[in-house]
């Protein structure tokens, strides 16, 4: 039997699969197609110096004490133990961020689908002005700062002077300095903001689907649009919904720029400190390095998890 | 140790502080001393006595077009008369002034330091209105013109004689074949500016240029005392003439004068062209050489490298800046003179200027030159619009002087700064009555109130349209630039007609009288751009105002290219340096700065140390990441206090009290200025600039509700009931910021037990943060405003902010209200003995020297030579000059600080708080207070909690993370107790 194998491969190929170990047979398969190799070579050099040496980079000073001056010590595991034992606002800082991601990623999330939906049953010439319209705040830059005008903290503030020429209120609110509003403020502007690239990938994958699909499901028994929505459109853009989540955990996530230009740095009694704030403040203002790497090390592997789990809700779509 | 060494120092200094400023309140009569140098160091009265009745007499003055109205039954003079400056009345004069024997060809002249008052006693021979003007020699000093205040029987006669202002004289430096310098690429070097004074006429005359003709006085038969009173810069005089004012001939008459004497033009060939980016003298040190590449035939021009071609722009655009260019004429004859000019600025509208031909103005139209706008070069013969003029000139040398005059104009900004002036007083007036935030459904009952402004609203908006109409009528067209006046007028005639309109429309007054000021602002402003003048009789071709289409591409084709091989870097370096040689500077600030930094360097600092350095400009933030990779600079600059110490405490920067003259050096500037910058007994940074808060106060609102400045912060609590009566607000920083301020008139200091720990749970600092939370939750002090902006409107006419930022954007922003403000000294606490402190607290920016500074002993050369007191006097010097008036450098360095062109009344506002400075430590972990103390303060803002509590809750947090850090660096801690959490 394997003499006859042997001497079949022998007529077919000189050597086979079995025949080599697993990085013979990699390489070899590198050489075969290595023109392509080439053409990803440019992307993926610049990737691994730009990314990965640096995630690795910061995976070796969590371990670490470092200044940003001064040569990194090793400490081991000080920097995680002082993390969840000795640091109060890390604390803080995980639970902001959790209601943050609660809230605005599914939120921001679902609202992209709809509006993509919704948006893509328009004429072509007015979708691409719709698209326009809502797209808009995430491709302005940090238009988000309206909101400090609108929210201005000075009794000449959109908001603050509207209610004090109303008399609801008689000295200006600080909404952006008072830990009771700047929350609910952040969350306002951050699913504002949030109809960006998932939201356009969206509208691009609705665009693929074939119509003969529905009318196929049509004859299959599709009684609404919703059962359009779950059966057909979902699961053919299954890859633009996977896109749109990694996005949208990731926005969520690493969500602090936008607080820091409404609330300013730290916000008051670390009312919006999120981990990105945790780890700006440690990285930047304190020089302690390998803390805020450790602290990068945790946010990266949450979301990591977070991705895991929204695959695992993804592949349910259609069901 | 050091600090109780610290606090007795300040304590000591503070006590002499105040009994020196009894003294000097004392002698503040006895003038003598006025210019006494030693009076820069002994007058350190902490508060000056700024009384307001003075300041209400100084805004009651009236203008002068009121001055000639109530005088219009007196004649004008016929004949004039002369006096010696050097007969001086003794007894009227306050200053120092010096008699200069056979003085520059002129016989005996007097001397005028640039303090304290000069006078003379005339004998008028008849009764009559006489101008006056004065033969004077201006003395090298500031890079500021001169200016004097003009008295006559004691009494200041209308507002603008307040600010006579006598220009200087300035040239370039160019090289011995009359080129400019240039590098080793072949750009041209921007010359280097000296004073060349010279005797000069000055006719009595509006600094603003709001009435083309110099002033006239009336004067009584008999005896009289003038007196110039001096505001900035001394002066040498020879004689003062008071003269009969005649009417100029106009160009007709003289046109009819040269045809009855015979002139003809000149010859076709007497063709002369003058470089005008080579003029033989200029008013100011801002008009210098600058280059235009966006032209092909400017001349001269080059693709590659840089020529200086052209002058003026934005440079030459205030009135009373005038350049000369001396010219050798072939032969005798009339001409005419076509500079080749540039006014892209002024859309639709014109520019002035005054021409005067070997020092006299030629006939009346020679007043009012137009130079209209286009966004192409032109070239045209001097005209007024109407008429292009033809000029006599006599062979030989012939000086041309072009001066920015307003023209045609300046009628009409006169009555629209009478307009924004009337505005502005029934804006306070309502403003008073309403509040900021009128209800628009409320019947205020103006009418009874506040009659007259509301009439004058009314009148305002008659005299707009009329404005408006005329300037359409100037111009020719109707431009946006009028389009605002309309706009304004409308407003007002709606306010003015109709009460109800009045508490609806007040914002929008507001803001128009903003737009209204800066209206002024630009319509004043007079920039033209010259490349040569062209003298030439009449019917003489012009050459081409622009290049062909092929020429341009040609151009911009070579310019593209070249712009591959040129080395920006290396700008202005006048020789190749060895690269291991070179002491390397970095700053992040701007590319002026860095410029004026290089050219000091060139002229000053290489050649006399032999050293050679590398000015570079880098982006901020650059510092860290070079540092760490091993490439950062010998020596950064502007680096803040806190910086320094974060690098000092992780050994990046150098300790730099070793070096030979670090001694000196630090004498230069006030201890406090070295506390930010030093940790524990080693300095490692050398201070540049350093602000700190001033009080800004409204002279005409206070003079208004007739209050007194305060003094003490009981002062200030006793007038805020007053300003609040009337809907206005005072602007005090919160926070920290504004506790610190009590802390430290307290005499408290910030940290305890050598930094250790925080020392804001003293009695001391809980007093004060808690004076500071008063202020807000008592008094309903706002927290966040734009103090500039609120300040301007007049609803924030007391304020206390940092002083060089504020000053500068209010000179340059708040046109309206010019001359209606001022700087003081802070308020402060007095204690037992009446003493008042009222230190402020100052920050600081510094120059580093990094570790890898490879030549630590010249970079350390370079810092002394760079804080000196020359080089931050010419670089402060400089940078106004570059960029304007509201650049004024913060410089650290006390002696400089009297060098800088302030105002001499806002020098010795700002020189008094100079002397009475605290400086707060920079501690490791410092980082932290800010914020806790932010915390604390917003809790008892937002949700009314107790002060005490509210900071002592924090206190724990901050020690525990001052002892984290101090941990991390080795450094001794005290141990926080286990039941902090």
């Amino acid at each position: 039997m394997s003499e006859n194998t042997a001497a079949k491969t022998q007529d077919v190929r000189p050597v086979s699969r079995k025949d080599m170990t697993k990085w013979q047979w990699t390489w070899k398969e590198m050489k075969r197609n290595k023109v392509a190799y080439i053409m990803i070579a440019p992307f993926f050099i610049l990737f691994i110096i730009f990314t990965v040496i640096p995630v690795v980079l910061s995976l070796f000073l969590s371990f670490t004490t470092f200044n940003l001056l001064e040569p990194p010590k090793f400490i081991f595991m000080d920097n995680y133990i002082r993390l969840f034992l000795d640091d109060d606002i890390f604390l803080i800082a995980v639970k902001n961020t959790f209601i943050f991601a609660a809230v605005t990623g599914p939120i921001s999330y679902l609202l992209s689908l709809l509006l993509a939906w919704f948006i893509n049953e328009l004429t072509p010439r007015i979708r691409a002005l719709v698209t326009l319209v809502f797209y808009s705040p995430s491709i302005s830059g940090s238009v988000y700062l309206i909101w400090t005008v609108l929210f201005s903290s000075d009794q000449y503030g959109y908001v603050n002077g509207m209610l004090i020429n109303l008399g609801v209120i008689s000295k200006p609110i600080q909404f952006f300095q008072d830990a009771n509003y700047v929350m609910p403020l952040c969350i306002i502007v951050a699913l504002w903001t949030s109809l960006g690239t998932s939201f356009l990938s969206f509208i691009a994958g609705l665009q693929t689907i074939d119509k003969s699909m529905y009318e196929a499901a049509a004859v299959d028994g599709i009684k609404n649009r919703w059962q359009e929505l779950w059966y057909v459109t979902l699961p053919t853009m299954k890859p633009q919904l996977m896109f749109g989540a990694v996005m949208s955990i990731t926005g969520s996530f690493g969500f602090g720029a936008v607080v820091t230009a409404l609330a300013g740095f730290p916000s008051v009694d670390y009312s919006a400190h999120t981990i990105m704030h945790h780890l700006d403040d440690y990285g930047g203002t304190r020089f302690e390095v390998g803390y805020s790497s450790a602290i990068a090390t945790l946010l990266f592997l949450i979301m990591m998890g977070a991705n895991l789990l929204v695959k695992k809700l993804l592949s349910k779509v259609g069901q | 140790m050091k600090k109780s060494k610290f606090t007795k120092f300040i304590a000591v200094f503070l006590a002499s502080v105040t009994i020196c400023s009894s003294f000097s309140a004392l002698a503040a009569d006895i003038p003598d001393n006025a210019t006494d140098p030693a009076k820069e160091t002994d007058k350190d009265s902490g508060t000056l006595d700024r009384n307001i009745e003075e300041v209400k007499e100084i805004l009651n003055a009236i203008s002068y077009e009121d001055y000639l109205k109530r005088n219009a039954d007196i004649p004008d003079a016929t004949s004039s008369f002369k006096i010696n400056a050097v007969d001086y009345d003794k007894d009227a004069t306050t200053a120092k002034v010096e008699v200069k024997k056979d003085f520059e060809g002129k016989g005996s002249s007097l001397l005028l330091p640039d303090d304290g008052k000069v006078g003379w006693k005339i004998d008028v021979p008849a009764t009559g209105k006489y101008a006056i003007k004065m033969e004077y020699f201006p003395v090298s000093g500031k890079a500021t013109s001169i200016e004097r205040m003009f008295l006559i029987d004691g009494k200041v006669p209308f507002k603008e004689a307040r600010y006579l202002t006598a220009t200087k004289i300035w040239i370039d430096e160019f090289e011995a074949d009359g080129n400019f310098k240039s590098d080793i690429n072949g750009n041209d070097i921007r010359p280097q500016k000296s004073e060349k004074p010279k005797w000069r006429t000055y006719s009595f005359n509006d600094s603003l240029g709001s009435y083309l003709e110099p002033f006239k006085f009336a004067f009584t038969k008999g005896e009289h005392l003038i007196q110039l009173d001096a505001v900035r810069e001394p002066i040498i005089i020879n004689s003062i003439e008071l003269y009969p004012l005649e009417a100029l001939k106009t160009y007709a008459e003289v046109k009819a004068e040269y045809a009855a004497k015979g002139y003809k033009p000149a010859s076709v060939n007497s063709v002369i062209k003058v470089d005008a980016e080579k003029p033989s003298a200029a008013s100011d040190r801002v008009i210098y050489p600058i280059y235009d590449r966006t032209s092909p035939i400017t001349d001269p021009q080059d693709p590659a490298i840089i020529k200086l071609n052209t002058i003026g722009r934005d440079k030459w655009q205030t009135v009373g800046q005038w350049i000369q260019w001396e010219v050798d004429v072939p032969e005798s004859g009339l001409y005419q003179i076509a500079p080749r000019y540039k006014q892209a600025t002024l859309a639709g509208m014109y520019v002035s200027r005054r021409i005067t031909i070997n020092g006299e103005i030629p006939f009346e139209e020679a007043n009012r030159l137009r130079f209209n706008y286009s966004d192409q070069w032109q070239v045209k013969p001097i005209n007024n619009n109407a008429e292009e003029f033809e000029f006599y000139l006599e062979a030989g040398k012939n000086v041309i002087e072009l001066e920015v005059a307003l023209g045609d104009m300046s009628d009409i900004l006169r009555r629209v700064e009478n307009s924004l002036s009337n505005m502005n007083k029934a804006y306070l007036k309502i403003l008073m009555i309403t509040g900021p935030t009128p209800d628009p459904y409320r019947d205020y009952n103006f009418g009874r109130l506040i009659p007259n402004e509301i009439s004058s609203l009314y009148v305002e908006e008659k005299n707009l349209t009329q404005v408006s109409k005329e300037l359409t009528e100037l111009v020719g067209i109707k431009g946006d630039h009028v389009a605002t006046l309309d706009k304004i007028a409308l407003l007002l005639g709606r306010m003015g007609s109709d009460e109800d309109e009045i508490a609806k429309n007040l914002e929008n007054l507001k803001t128009n009288i903003g737009s209204l000021g800066t209206w002024l602002l630009t319509s004043k402003n007079q920039p033209l751009e010259l490349d040569y003048l062209m003298i030439q009789p009449k019917g003489v071709a012009l050459p081409p105002a622009n290049a062909n289409f092929f020429q341009a591409a040609w151009h911009e084709i070579r310019s593209f290219v070249m712009s591959f091989f040129t080395d920006y870097n290396s700008l202005g370096a006048s020789e190749k340096i060895d690269k291991d040689e070179i002491v390397e500077v970095w700053l992040a600030t701007g590319r002026d700065q860095a410029q004026i930094i290089r050219q000091l360097v060139d002229n000053d600092f290489t050649p006399k140390k032999n050293i050679s350095v590398n000015v570079k400009l880098v982006a901020g933030g650059t510092l860290l990441p070079a540092t760490l990779s091993g490439t950062g600079p010998d020596i950064n600059l502007f680096s803040t206090g806190n910086e320094a110490i974060n690098y000092a405490i992780r050994s990046a920067v150098l300790p730099l009290n070793e070096f030979p003259s670090f001694n000196e050096v630090t004498k230069r500037f006030h201890p406090s200025a070295m506390v930010p910058v030093t940790l524990y007994g080693k300095t490692y940074g050398i201070p540049e600039t350093q602000t700190f808060s001033m009080m800004f106060y409204r002279k005409d609102i206070f003079a208004d509700l007739g209050i007194e400045i305060p003094k003490t912060w009981d002062d200030l609590h006793a007038i805020v009931p007053v300003l609040q009566n009337n809907k206005m607000e005072v602007g005090f920083p919160s926070s920290l910021a504004g506790s610190n301020l009590f802390l430290y008139q307290m005499g408290g200091d910030l940290y305890a037990d050598d930094g250790k720990r925080i020392n804001l749970d003293s009695n001391l600092a809980l007093d004060a943060f808690r004076d500071m939370c008063e202020l807000f939750e008592m008094y309903r002090f706002p927290r966040t405003y734009d103090f500039p902006n609120r300040f301007r409107t007049g609803e924030m006419p007391l304020g206390i902010a940092e002083y060089s930022g504020t000053y500068n954007q209010l000179t340059i922003f708040a046109t309206e209200i010019r001359g209606l403000w001022e700087f003081v000294p802070l308020p402060g606490i007095m204690d037992k003995d009446g003493n008042i402190n009222n230190v402020s607290t100052a920050g600081v920016n510094c120059s580093v020297m990094m570790r890898n500074a490879k030549n630590p002993e010249k970079a350390w050369e370079f810092m002394d030579w760079y804080t000196s007191a020359d080089t931050q006097s010419n670089y402060a010097n400089e940078l106004v000059a570059t960029m304007g008036p509201a650049a004024k450098h913060p410089t650290a360095n006390r002696e400089a600080l009297v060098e800088l062109p302030w105002p001499t009344r806002d020098y010795e506002n700002l020189a008094s708080q100079f002397d009475n400075l605290a400086g707060i430590p920079e501690m490791p972990g410092g980082y932290i207070i800010q914020r806790y103390v932010d915390f604390a303060f917003l809790a008892v803002y937002n949700d009314g909690a107790d002060p005490v509590e509210s900071m002592l809750d924090k206190i724990p947090e901050i020690n525990k993370e001052i002892t984290r850090k101090r941990k991390e660096f080795g450094l001794e801690v005290i141990e926080v107790p286990s039941d902090v959490k």
